[in-house]
């Protein structure tokens, strides 16, 4: 949620050079490379411009939760981290819900990873130090005391550069052993690219081209290593959860890990970050996520030690009646809201699909499901500030403009040009893990979009990720679909943005055709200039902009309030002080839950209940 | 042959003699006479008198849409907001340009029984939720008997070989528990809707309605009118539909009746659950919504719960007033 004042200078004033950029992640190694790339965190300026905190609270840039010497090692966490409860997926390569990706930040590693996900700052995790002697050559070192998770499969051998070659050359190829082709989701990241391993612990990785982003890339979310001889093993039956399939390397093993109930991961002994995690274990009650008076009654009795409301003024009334034993925090939601319309069906004419972009009403959506906690977003969201519309240009866009009955008015007309009244019935789906916490929203959509339209045609059903949406994704069969869709992954979005609207991209499900922007996105990748980056990004923008976001609609990004109990010392940017709110990370950082998270046993609200669980 | 085939013993199982024209005012004083026997069944007879004429001119009473929100203009708004300040000014909602009046008290001002968490009347909601109560308990209702009542007269009249399948068909419907069978067949369909909830319920309905009737049915047979009836050589169908059917329909009505508010009950639970009709108002939802934040607003929870509950008793109350009426034996218990 920081707005760092930072960026826009950055973007605005400094120019980094590619010989800069070459340079200076040569020479610096760890951190100088997401500096270049994104032009933001600590940088070598010397800055130290304060940032303000959603709370309040003026902090320093990148500040990290309580220092590492403060940390109580022991005990268990009990919390609801892993969103909802619908895993598609054991292979990190082939999941298209987010659950895996987080669960598997926990358990595996990536090359490297966000040391500060909110600026993009990167740092070593399984690759020691890199070098990029230029632009489009990457060579990694990769640690000697990576193992993986002793099982019958692995038998506790080192990770090494072949790893990497597996893991990557797997992705660019989307194929399985058997040679079937299958999507994988962030296959377009790794098209051309050709990796070298000279030894054990060496990679090379050769790029097609210069990317400007590929190191943001590697250090997200959904970059996680998986063991090959597991993945292998598994891959005709990826879809069932079983422990086995998630060997680790990292900070926890899976013990436990069961379908719409909970994941039980208990502390790695192996992990080469030696102190870390500060749990024994974390049990993670997934499916309380689709009950929220379950987990807010959870809560309360300490039976899970954090906890939002999907209703914030609730989440208050909490806080408000235990001042002296809970605080707050508030953390930008990186999982984006959409309104999915299928441009491969229904919604052929771009009209329709602009037509429902002015329909849909963001603000009364943030009003009314988050009490208006939260901010509209174009087609690069707030979070990433550097790349986004401006909030000032964003209103003059249709969809985003104040004037309601202006966007309705057009909205009729287009939908009436482009033939909507002849569509018959449109079923906008709700997934059903919205549902869980906004069981309404079915009402409300027929609602808006009938009145908004002047018709009766909407209707609204509830649909499942893993049954309607992503096995429909590759054929175009998916259905128009409201919620969460999209995580945030960096404060770069030009990969995201190729992704889902080059015409090359393995995320672009609606089939976008268009050579400006292809070319863009293109262009966009190519550059380290940041500057020339943002303005490619920008024009590319408008493009999605002017054609209703091609069907994948993005509404907006909202901010959670969450109770944590004192006793729990949160993963945050900033802590919470005299009253002031902890701000968390807006983008996943769960990779850095073991080094900054811990129970204190010392503390007063801690008790019986959090000591004396088990795995 | 002729009085043989008149619809036998009405005249003993209805207190009203229908061949007697009555006027309004004999009704009327017929019912004054029945409330003072049976208060309780009066109660519950005007209750569900009440809640029909709710159900049915719903439009005019609900004052509002149920899906109609209430909201104020926000003077704060800021469209070009940071989301920054939006977070350290939370209760500005500076994004939004109107702020909806959220959990407003109930007995005061525009809102009779308050709003809910979307700024929506709770009062129409209740109101708009009981036409869909009725329609989906007598709905249910209709198809559990009428389903029922063939069924349990065709069992019970031929008897042999096609009663003992029928009868384990119905066992094995009722060996689930109801509530089970229910979810299943809701959530194995497409999409919940008003039509499959009433036809799921009519289907769980259908078991025990083919058990009581055939029951009747079983000692309905043995009366001699039927005896005389086959023996003149009618055909089955005749005899079940001119002896048969008329003699058990006392039992039949009281099953209808009494069920109504089963299957009322049955929805709400299934709305609660997510697997209700999910595009409409229903009282279950509206429980199901409130209890988010109940201890804080417990309004939307407490009046629809109390919609529920009242609309149950009321059925089952007029239920149990008009089996006591048509049951000489029970008659002025």
């Amino acid at each position: 949620m920081t707005r760092s004042n930072y960026w826009t200078r950055r973007l605005t004033s400094a120019q980094l050079s590619r010989r800069r950029f070459v340079g200076g992640a040569a020479v610096t190694g760890v951190g100088a490379a997401a500096l270049g790339l994104v032009g933001c965190g600590d940088d070598d300026d010397g800055e130290a411009t304060a940032t303000t905190a959603p709370g309040g609270s003026p902090t320093a840039p990148g500040a990290t939760a309580t220092p590492a010497q403060q940390a109580v090692d022991g005990g268990i966490l009990r919390s609801i981290w892993l969103g909802g409860s619908q895993f598609d997926s054991t292979d990190t390569h082939r999941g298209f819900r987010d659950e895996t990706y987080w669960l598997s930040n926990y358990v595996l590693n990536k090359i490297i990873r966000y040391s500060n996900p909110d600026t993009g700052d990167v740092e070593a995790d399984l690759a020691e130090k890199w070098e990029t002697p230029d632009s489009q050559t990457y060579t990694f070192t990769i640690r000697k005391d990576v193992k993986w998770q002793n099982t019958s499969l692995t038998n506790g051998r080192a990770l090494t550069s072949k790893d990497i070659k597996w893991h990557i050359e797997r992705q660019r190829d989307a194929k399985l052993v058997d040679g079937t082709a299958v999507p994988f989701r962030f296959q377009s990241d790794y098209t051309g690219v050709t990796v070298e391993t000279p030894d054990d612990y060496t990679v090379k990785l050769k790029l097609p081209a210069p990317n400007g982003a590929f190191l943001t890339r590697m250090a997200a979310y959904f970059a996680t290593v998986p063991n090959r001889e597991t993945v292998e093993k598994y891959e005709k039956t990826y879809n069932t959860l079983t422990e086995e399939a998630m060997p680790a390397t990292g900070a926890f093993t899976i013990k436990k890990w069961r379908a719409n109930e909970d994941v039980y991961v208990q502390k790695n002994p192996q992990n080469f970050r030696k102190g870390e995690p500060h749990f024994d274990g974390m049990i993670l009650p997934v499916g309380l996520f689709a009950d929220p008076t379950a987990a807010r009654l959870a809560f309360e009795q300490k039976q899970i030690d954090a906890w939002a409301s999907p209703d914030a003024s609730v989440t208050k009334s909490i806080l408000d009646a235990h001042k002296d034993s809970m605080y707050e925090v508030l953390t930008g939601v990186a999982n984006t809201v959409f309104l999915h319309l299928n441009m491969n069906n229904q919604f052929k004419d771009v009209r329709l699909v602009r037509a429902m972009n002015m329909a849909v009403d963001r603000r009364l959506m943030i009003s009314t499901f988050h009490q208006g906690l939260g901010a509209v977003s174009g087609p690069v969201t707030w979070l990433q500030e550097g790349f986004a519309v401006k909030p000032e240009d964003l209103i003059k866009y249709p969809g985003y403009r104040t004037d309601r009955q202006l966007e309705i008015k057009e909205a009729r007309e287009l939908w009436t040009a482009g033939g909507g009244p002849a569509l018959g019935d449109v079923d906008i789906r709700v997934t059903d893990t919205w549902l869980g916490p906004y069981p309404d929203t079915n009402q409300i959509m027929i609602k808006m979009f009938n009145e908004a339209l002047g018709v009766t045609q909407f209707k609204s059903t509830k649909c499942t990720y893993n049954d309607d949406i992503i096995p429909n994704l590759a054929n175009g069969k998916f259905p128009n679909w409201m919620s969460w869709t999209s995580q945030v992954n960096s404060p770069d979005p030009r990969n995201d943005l190729l992704n889902t609207f080059n015409s090359k991209g393995s995320g672009n499900f609606q089939k976008v055709n268009n050579a400006d922007l292809d070319k863009l996105t293109n262009d966009a990748i190519l550059t380290s200039d940041l500057t020339k980056a943002r303005d490619l990004t920008q024009q590319a923008q408008k493009i999605i902009l002017d054609n209703g976001h091609f069907g994948n609609v993005v509404l907006y990004n909202y901010i959670s309030r969450a109770a944590y109990w004192n006793y729990l010392h949160g993963n945050f940017k900033t802590n919470p002080s005299a009253g002031k709110a902890a701000a968390g990370y807006n983008i996943f950082s769960g990779h850095l839950v073991a080094k900054n998270s811990y129970l204190d046993p010392k503390d007063p609200s801690y008790g019986d209940t959090v000591k004396n669980r088990s795995l | 042959m002729a009085n043989l085939e008149q619809p036998a013993v009405l005249s003993s199982a209805f207190p009203i003699d229908y061949r007697k024209k009555r006027t309004v005012g004999s009704v009327l004083r017929t019912m004054a006479r029945l409330g003072r026997r049976n208060k309780l069944g009066a109660f519950g007879v005007v209750l569900v008198v009440v809640i029909l004429g709710v159900a049915i001119f719903s439009p005019i009473v609900q004052r509002y849409g149920d899906t109609q929100r209430f909201e104020t203009a926000n003077p704060d708004f800021n469209p070009t907001a940071n989301p920054l300040d939006i977070a350290a000014n939370p209760e500005k909602q500076l994004g939004s340009p109107t702020i909806l009046t959220r959990y407003a008290d109930p007995f005061t001002g525009d809102h009779w029984l308050g709003t809910d968490q979307f700024g929506r009347d709770i009062y129409a909601r209740i109101v708009v939720g009981a036409r869909l109560a009725v329609i989906i308990g007598i709905g249910a209702s209709l198809i559990a008997v009428v389903a029922g009542t063939v069924v349990g007269i065709i069992s019970g009249y031929f008897g042999g070989k096609l009663d003992l399948m029928l009868q384990r068909f119905v066992d094995s419907i009722q060996a689930f528990p109801g509530l089970v069978l229910l979810m299943l067949i809701v959530s194995i369909m497409d999409e919940p809707n008003l039509a499959l909830t009433v036809a799921a319920l009519g289907f769980l309905g259908f078991a025990s309605s083919v058990r009581i009737v055939r029951s009747a049915v079983l000692s309905v047979s043995q009366m001699s009118y039927v005896e005389a009836a086959r023996s003149y050589g009618a055909r089955d169908v005749r005899i079940m539909a001119r002896h048969v059917l008329p003699n058990i329909v006392a039992p039949v009505l009281v099953i209808f009746s009494i069920s109504i508010g089963l299957y009322i009950l049955a929805e709400a639970s299934l709305s609660f659950l997510g697997l209700g009709p999910q595009d409409k108002t229903t009282w279950g939802k509206m429980v199901n919504a409130g209890r988010q934040a109940v201890d804080v607003h417990p309004w939307e929870s407490v009046f629809s719960g109390a919609a529920i509950t009242l609309t149950v008793l009321a059925f089952n109350l007029a239920g149990d007033a008009l089996r006591d009426e048509l049951d000489p034996r029970l008659r002025g218990r």
